[in-house]
């Protein structure tokens, strides 16, 4: 028997052993160097879909390292999105762990801007008691903080929000939305505030024996601050007008948009003060403008 | 049975957080109980958590019967501060995100073994020390109540 025949029978036997046992890998590798001085516009997609309907019990791992290094003088802009969806629609326990890890590292002298938004989206149709302990969204976790950060998200989501702020998307919107004391901040106009006001926080136990748990509830203070048109500086009734109008739609569209896919549970948003014209005599230094603040109460988180 | 809610069992619960005992760097119990004050604490190692006993405790009269109902609260003060080069924005949502997490990993723990019950938890406020302070940091107190 030649050599040749060998080798064949070999890779033949190679590949009847690869499918017997089921093990099947793939590692996907996209390189981009950029070392002149054009303006480039890069785009990496990268989708892995695992599907399995049958019965054996199986280990998936993926992972998705994306890095950017940038040595050169310019401007860049990088958007990233990380989508991982996991659907289960069977009986068994499964133990789901997600890790996402993005790191900047910045060692050039430029001011960048970097925007951070991460969300973890978990639909429970099935039976089984379910234990979810930490929700995180953005560099905020925690009954406290996170829903600060998805009311941001909520707010940010508008599009009249957007239109007002001269920005097209939730991530550009967000860098308008401070959270924080409000007593202690003047935030960019037009924008908003958020902050948890005394009280704003609640757990209550709920149901009884092992299904007993704490439900989270709460408020959270929203203050809107949008820039009087000088058309209608002169003119009080209009400008107020206008304020109420642009805040009655924002609103209405955080309304349309709580508690479906990941935005915040929204129970009620009721005025609690204003709209107010700001001082005039701060308008040579703090502008012209008007305020709402609401009270937004949450719940299910 | 359950344990009452004093001071002492509140402490237990606050130290049992992983994530409590993680931001004091404490590596069990006894350790981070060094963290959990018991009362006015001259000078502090921040951060930490501050139990005292709540307004609300006391024996309330079920009407039309014989018994009295126990109604006890404590109330636990947490206090981090304010690090270097930190935006007011990023030292709030540091401040109530480890609080936060740290109620939430309470409300696991109450009620199961070893550990007191709980019926509710509430926000009292959530501070900024001054400005004027030498030491910037926040302070959260909640209520906890069975």
């Amino acid at each position: 028997m030649g050599t040749g025949v060998f080798r064949r029978r070999w890779r033949w036997a190679a590949r009847v052993l690869r499918v017997l046992t089921k093990a099947t890998g793939g590692t996907a590798s996209k390189s981009v160097s950029d070392s002149g001085t054009g303006s480039e516009s890069v785009s990496v997609s990268k989708t892995i879909n695992v599907a399995d309907s049958a019965t054996g019990v199986d280990t998936v791992s993926r992972d998705a390292i994306l890095t950017i290094t940038d040595a050169g003088g310019g401007t860049e802009a990088v958007l990233l999105e990380a989508y991982m969806v996991v659907v289960d629609a069977a009986t068994g326990a499964e133990v789901i762990v997600s890790d996402k890890l993005l790191q900047v590292v910045d060692a050039g002298a430029g001011a960048e801007a970097v925007s951070l938004a991460a969300e973890k989206i978990i639909t429970d149709l099935g039976e089984g008691v379910d234990s979810v302990v930490v929700r995180t969204i953005g560099a905020a976790e925690g009954p406290l903080a996170a829903p600060a950060a998805a009311l941001r998200l909520l707010l940010a989501s508008s599009s009249t929000f957007q239109t007002l702020t001269g920005t097209g998307s939730p991530t550009a919107a967000e860098a308008y939305v401070f959270i924080g004391a409000l007593a202690a901040a003047s935030f960019t106009r037009p924008g908003a505030g958020i902050e948890i006001p005394d009280g704003g926080w609640r757990m209550r136990l709920v149901g009884g024996g092992a299904s007993a748990h704490f439900a989270h509830q709460g408020e959270l203070r929203l203050a809107i601050e949008l820039d009087v048109d000088p058309a209608d500086a002169d003119d009080p009734e209009a400008a107020e007008a206008a304020h109420v109008s642009d805040v009655e739609d924002i609103i209405g569209e955080m309304l349309a948009l709580a508690g479906t896919d990941d935005y915040l549970a929204v129970d009620e948003i009721t005025l609690e003060s204003g709209p107010s014209r700001s001082d005039t005599n701060e308008a040579p230094t703090e502008g012209d403008y008007y305020r709402s603040t609401h009270t937004v109460r949450w719940g299910g988180f | 049975m359950a344990r009452h809610l004093d001071v002492e069992a509140a402490r237990i619960l606050v130290a049992d957080s992983a994530r409590f005992r993680t931001e004091v760097g404490a590596a069990d119990q006894a350790e981070a109980l060094l963290r959990v004050y018991r009362g006015a604490e001259e000078d502090p190692t921040r951060p930490f958590a501050l139990v005292a006993m709540g307004r609300d405790a006391g024996l309330r009269r079920l009407a039309g019967t014989g018994h009295y109902l126990e109604r006890q609260s404590t109330y636990i003060l947490f206090e981090s501060e304010v690090e270097a080069g930190q935006t007011l924005e990023e030292a709030y949502l540091e401040h109530t995100s480890w609080v936060g997490v740290v109620l939430q990993e309470m409300g696991v723990l109450a009620g199961s073994a070893g550990y007191v019950f709980l019926t509710e938890g509430e926000l009292v406020h959530v501070r900024r020390s001054d400005l004027n302070e030498s030491t910037q940091f926040h302070a959260t107190v909640v209520e906890l109540r069975r």
